[in-house]
């Protein structure tokens, strides 16, 4: 798909086209945060932008609104909307379109037999949620246009996750024809065209999940799926040198034993939080090296519970001058501390 | 049981009660990591233990001797210093093996067996990882138990979204299996060959007729011939999964809850406490993980980081910022903390730091035990 002349190029989130990105990675990542975080940048950037969660956990639309979602797509504010696609309404829907007469196809799904089925039958259920994603990804209004230019996809945690989009491939090749082989591999078609399709990987910079993400990727790519972009997500932005967390260390060491906890804590602090950027710059390191293209950043929001306001500060940084401004910080050096406390300053503004 | 250690913790003082150890959470939260440095540690004070592990990082697999994917135990090199008599194996659960091995036992003939092990519904059933993983690592506790050859067995679990997941495993499987929705498939005496279509002719013809038009006769008729390949062995598997499912209700068995502190996964875990509960089954605890380090609750003011050597405005001024982020992240989850302890009644609330390093091998295991004890 082209770009539509709404877009400032200049403005995309992460360089990525509209088109239907799936967002997954290890459990706890981010997934749901990053999903919610990128359709508002999306939003932001000018394209009509849907966010859908699937069955189970998810829970991206619940981060940027307290209305129950449910199958049909509810507004979010301007250009923005949310939905949840249940196994159940999908099959539903699709029963319907084939069947087409609306009376049968309420009698065939609510007969018990359908739920020993569809959990038996492989892929059965992964197929009708990706083509139900299909069809929102192909529709289009009465001038023609598509009706959603970006459709975010709050996916399952990894092993699932790469279910969902293999899936179709599989089903394909069990059931080479029927109506089923059809949809199977109309939906293959399409979660492999990185003009329609393409994921977004997200990772923290600790050593599994980093580890698991270079696999999943190669996972990914050898099925023939996009990876569009990954997000190392929860970066913490080094507030101090290492000659001050040294200098705090020694400092710390010093104290009388009768030194105020609360300076005790405050040097302790410091060599804390100075040693975990040197690590989590150290798997920045190793994600980088697998990765074609570096990864993009988010950083970590120091708040007790992330608010709308958080979601609306991480997608600002996905956001190109954002994720220019973050890089340059996280490099540290020549910039130095100064321009971290900007970035600290940001994500506690909006607490 | 075996030898005590001089004064046991509570937590050893629970675990001593206890031959299983199910160790359950939502993903990423630390079960592996949890559940293999208790069983270390249990091991370390003399008794004899096994681990059933799933997809620990390379290096721990690497450290407890698991090279690869086999679903045989290993026996663990302890480090020096243990009890006496104790002893640690570790098992790396093969789900796809643990399954077919599964329909091997409890097939009556050879024939049944290949008919299953043959079909290709069944092959990418069993080896998916999603939904049947939690039931097979209960089979494989299953079997090691009856083996009778350790004291204690520690079970992790596959992430899921819910810890709940777990119990429902043995249902959820019973359900899968299930022979009564496949009578609905097939009339009497339609049983061999051709089943989609003879099945047309039942009462659920209808619906069945239905079903073939959306998913064409092949995948109706391949799912279908799966589910009938199993009814041979639907008796002694459904056996086999009511004795798992009684193993939950054991007074030998209980329940760890591995959360983050934050509010889903605390929800999470009282949420777990009250099933459990209501169920009566043993629940030892929460272990919440990756907790910030605790904070005083005051911060240095201004002169007392200029009254330190060396260290100029600036630098103050950071040094004071990091203080009051990391001491609101330490306050909540000291609230957290409470919260859970006041919610799960006399279950133990453990709490392990986040560390800033986490070693993925035997001796960053042992670097947990102290804060399982408090
Ligand atoms: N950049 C960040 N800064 C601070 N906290 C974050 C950040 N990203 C995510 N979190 C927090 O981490 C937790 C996990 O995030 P989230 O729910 O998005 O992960 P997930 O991958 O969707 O999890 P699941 O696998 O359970 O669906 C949440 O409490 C969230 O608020
Ligand atoms: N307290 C901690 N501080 C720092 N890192 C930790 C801590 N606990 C666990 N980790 C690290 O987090 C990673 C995930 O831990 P682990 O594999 O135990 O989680 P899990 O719940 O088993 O994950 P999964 O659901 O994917 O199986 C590991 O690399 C581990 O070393
Ligand atoms: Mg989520
Ligand atoms: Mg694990």
């Amino acid at each position: 798909m082209a770009t539509r002349p709404h877009f400032d190029p200049e403005q995309l989130p992460l360089g990525l086209q509209p088109r239907t990105i799936f967002v997954t990675g290890k459990g706890g990542v981010g997934k749901s945060t990053v999903a919610a975080a990128l359709a508002l940048s999306w939003r932001d950037a000018g394209a009509r932008t849907l966010l859908v969660e699937l069955d189970g956990q998810a829970s991206a639309a619940s981060l940027l609104s307290p209305r129950t979602i449910g199958y049909e797509p509810t507004p979010l504010g301007e250009h923005l909307a949310a939905m949840r696609i249940t196994m159940l309404d999908a099959l539903k829907e699709y029963a319907r379109l084939r069947l087409k007469v609306k009376a049968l196809a309420d009698r065939l799904v609510s007969n018990p037999v359908i739920d020993q089925f569809t959990q038996a039958a492989p892929g059965f259920r992964d197929l009708l949620i990706l083509g139900k994603l299909w069809s929102l990804s192909a529709a289009t209004d009465n001038r023609g246009r598509h009706v959603w230019d970006a459709i975010v996809v709050d996916s399952p945690a990894t092993g699932h996750g790469v279910g969902l989009l293999n899936m179709a491939g599989v089903v394909a090749k069990m059931f080479p024809v029927g109506p089923i082989a059809t949809e199977a591999k109309r939906v293959d078609a399409f979660t492999r065209d990185p003009k329609r399709t393409g994921v977004v990987l997200v990772s923290l910079p600790e050593e599994l999940p980093v580890t698991e993400t270079l696999e999943l990727r190669d996972q990914l790519i050898e099925q023939g799926v996009t990876v569009a972009a990954t997000v190392l997500n929860g970066l913490l932005v080094d507030r101090f040198t290492d000659a001050e967390a040294a200098q705090a260390s020694a400092l710390e060491a010093q104290l009388p034993a009768d030194a105020s906890p609360a300076v005790r804590h405050a040097l302790e602090t410091v060599s804390w939080e100075h040693g975990r950027c040197v690590d989590q710059a150290a798997e920045r390191v190793r994600l980088d090296a697998g990765l074609d293209e570096p990864a993009c950043v988010l950083p970590y929001m120091f708040a007790p519970q992330l608010e709308r306001d958080h979601l609306t500060a991480l997608s600002q940084w996905l956001s190109p001058a954002g994720q220019e401004v973050l890089m340059r910080q996280l490099a540290g050096a020549s910039d130095g501390p100064s321009a971290a406390a900007a970035v600290h300053a940001a994500a506690g503004e909006t607490s | 049981m075996t030898a005590h250690h001089a004064s046991p913790t509570e937590l050893s003082g629970r675990l001593d009660r206890l031959g299983v150890l199910l160790v359950c959470g939502s993903g990423g939260v630390g079960k592996t990591s949890v559940a293999a440095a208790i069983a270390l540690d249990e091991a370390m004070r003399g008794r004899r233990v096994c681990v059933i592990t799933i997809d620990p990082a390379k290096r721990l697999a690497q450290a407890m001797g698991l090279t690869r994917l086999e679903d045989r135990e290993r026996k663990v090199k302890l480090p020096q210093g243990g009890t006496a008599g104790g002893s640690l194996h570790a098992l790396m659960l093969d789900p796809k093996t643990a399954f077919d091995r599964m329909v091997t036992e409890t097939a009556s003939t050879d024939e049944e067996r290949d008919r299953i092990l043959g079909n290709r519904v069944y092959q990418q059933v069993s080896g998916s990882s999603s939904g049947t993983q939690e039931y097979m690592a209960l089979e494989r506790l299953y079997e090691l138990d009856r083996g009778g050859k350790y004291d204690l067995i520690v079970v992790d679990t596959p992430p899921a979204a819910h810890a709940k997941d777990m119990l429902e495993s043995p249902h959820r499987m019973l359900r899968f299996l299930e022979g009564k929705s496949l009578r609905w498939f097939l009339k009497p005496g339609a049983k061999a060959g051709k089943l989609g279509l003879k099945a047309l002719g039942g009462s659920n013809g209808p619906v069945v007729g239905l079903l073939q038009k959306i998913t064409g006769a092949e995948m109706l008729r391949d799912t279908t011939e799966f589910l009938e390949s199993m009814e041979g062995i639907y008796g002694s598997v459904s056996d086999r999964i009511r004795v798992v499912d009684r193993m939950f209700g054991s007074p030998n068995t209980g329940f760890l809850a591995v959360t983050s502190p934050e509010r889903e996964s605390v929800d999470q875990a009282v949420a777990f406490w009250e099933l459990l509960e209501e169920r009566r089954y043993c629940f030892v605890g929460t272990v919440v993980n990756r907790v910030e380090p605790p904070a005083p609750g005051t911060y240095a003011s201004d002169a007392e980081l200029d009254a330190l050597e060396g260290i100029d405005e600036s630098l103050a001024a950071r040094i004071a910022a990091a203080q009051v982020d990391h001491s609101a992240l330490a306050s909540r989850d000291r609230s957290r903390l409470d919260e859970l302890a006041r919610e799960t009644g006399d279950a133990l609330t453990i709490s392990i730091p986040r560390l800033a390093r986490m070693v993925n091998d035997l001796d960053g295991l042992r670097a947990l035990a102290p804060y399982l004890h408090g």
